[in-house]
């Protein structure tokens, strides 16, 4: 017997107003999996080669998931069934993405991020957010989402933690253990997409692929105002209130972030012309 | 789930529909989102920033074996366990609901009165909540247990005497032509934007939603 009457659609709109819509193959794949009994269900959930014509994208996961939360919260057998069997189909499919995308991390770190990624995960359906709309839309783009979130507010934390000299220098030998083979492929795409006005940079294409090398063994503060300058196009102060500047950002004065973007500027300099 | 749109766009809500309309960072993309959303410009360059050091990190490091199957039951089973634990909560709460009597209700209500919590609230905002005249489906977890902290109760307490009928105004006048009629109530957002808090208070009060 089927579980669900129909599709449920999308609550979220994007900033223009449009709805957000699910891939057509999704919503495919929907309108099959709702005509399924739930040990049906499971099974096809289960299925774990993404060539398999019986698989489940994840994006149908965190649907049926989402469908299925509130029932099992009240205690509903089937639909608690639903959830325990979906969502530790979903935990194991996330926790190999997430940890596989942090693989230039220490290990440590990488299972801390994965574990938060996933609680996070789970407050989502508990205070069944709108947000998972995201999920629905692109699993993958969202999930990504989530774990830049919570690097950066471990990167938050970890500058208000700052002051410890022994945090500092843990910091640091992260960064000395940094390869920067392969990098071609990121600078060209940062070079092609990322630059709105490349011409009016200071630094040219391959300059700038060997300063995006050597930024990690740049200080913190002084890497985040490169950034904004050379990557983001900000200025270093603005009469227009509503544009986003690195003094704005780094609460600092326009002094202070032209001496920070100077002093990375320097930094990389000399890291350039030292040898390897 | 009913399908109203939903038009909230919380700090996580901005930072989804950057990351999904974006195939990278660019200073066109990063300065347009800024601008339709200058309370959470700093958390979204903060975000950015976070994207390029990732790329770039992606793009330098070798790529390494999968992660072991015993790993990936260690995660999975801490997850499982969450997940567990927060439907036993839930299922709980269900089966016995608090009932209150008119006098707890009497004593809850007087605890609105000059509340403080953090992030604050004015008078509109408590006078609202103490009346019941806001949605509790659209109130965040967060604000709920800061709520039920601050007048000093319990979230099934508190749930139990937002979700009951609100205080209808019209009460007392005893020579009204029509019955007294439960007023509509509004969203926690509406709630938030149409208190007499500044811009910052009121963005800290909607952040909770993240």
């Amino acid at each position: 017997m089927p579980l669900l009457p129909s599709v449920t659609p999308l609550k979220k709109v994007k900033q223009n107003g449009q709805p957000y819509a699910r891939r057509g193959v999704i919503e495919t794949a929907l309108a099959q999996l709702i005509s399924l009994d739930a040990s049906e269900l499971e099974r096809r959930a289960r299925v774990e080669q993404p060539d398999d014509s019986d698989y489940f994208p994840g994006e149908c996961l965190i649907y049926f998931i989402r469908e299925h939360y509130a029932a099992a919260s009240a205690g509903q057998i089937v639909a608690k069934k639903i959830v325990n069997a979906l969502s530790e189909v979903l935990f194991r499919r996330a926790v190999r993405k997430v940890h596989a995308s942090l693989h230039y991390l220490p290990e440590q770190q990488r299972s801390d991020i994965t574990s938060e990624c996933m609680l996070a995960l789970n407050e989502l359906f508990f205070s069944n957010s709108t947000s998972l709309d995201y999920y629905e839309v692109n699993f993958n783009s969202a999930l990504e989402t989530l774990v830049i979130d919570q690097q950066r507010r471990q990167r938050n934390e970890a500058e208000m933690l700052s002051a410890d000299p022994h945090e500092s220098a843990a910091q640091e030998k992260t960064a000395r253990n940094f390869q920067s083979d392969g990098l071609e492929g990121f600078v060209e795409s940062s070079v092609e997409h990322s630059l709105r006005s490349p011409e009016q940079l200071l630094l040219q294409k391959e300059d700038v692929a060997k300063a995006l090398s050597l930024l990690v063994f740049v200080n913190d503060k002084d890497r985040e105002a490169w950034i904004l300058r050379h990557m983001f196009d900000y200025q270093f102060q603005s009469n227009d209130p509503d544009e986003q500047t690195i003094s704005k950002h780094q609460l600092v004065s326009e002094r202070t972030a032209r001496e920070r973007v100077k002093r990375a500027e320097e930094h990389l300099e000399k890291l350039r012309s030292s040898p390897e | 789930m009913t399908t109203a749109q939903d038009t909230t766009m919380d700090l996580q809500s901005v930072l989804y529909e950057f990351r999904l309309e974006n195939e990278t960072v660019t200073p066109a993309a990063l300065d347009t989102i800024c601008r339709a959303y200058p309370h959470f410009a700093k958390d979204l360059t903060d975000f950015a920033i976070q994207w390029v050091l990732r790329d770039l990190a992606l793009a330098g490091a070798p790529v390494e074996t999968p992660i072991a199957d015993a790993a990936v039951d260690a995660i999975v089973g801490l997850a499982m366990s969450d997940l567990q634990n927060r439907l036993y909560k839930r299922e709980k709460e269900a089966r016995s609901p608090v009932v209150l009597s008119s006098a707890d209700e009497a004593e809850i209500r007087s605890r609105f009165k000059n509340i403080e919590m953090s992030p604050p609230i004015d008078r509109s905002i408590a006078a609202s909540l103490q009346r019941k005249l806001v949605e509790l489906e659209t109130i965040p977890r967060r604000f709920l247990e800061r709520l039920a902290s601050a007048i000093k109760s319990d979230m099934p307490t508190l749930v139990a005497y937002l979700s009951s009928s609100s205080i209808v105004g019209g009460m007392r006048n005893y020579r009204a032509d029509s019955a007294p009629q439960a007023a509509a109530r509004m969203s926690y957002q509406d709630l938030v934007e149409r208190s007499t808090l500044s811009q910052e208070k009121k963005d800290d009060l909607l952040a909770l939603n993240d």
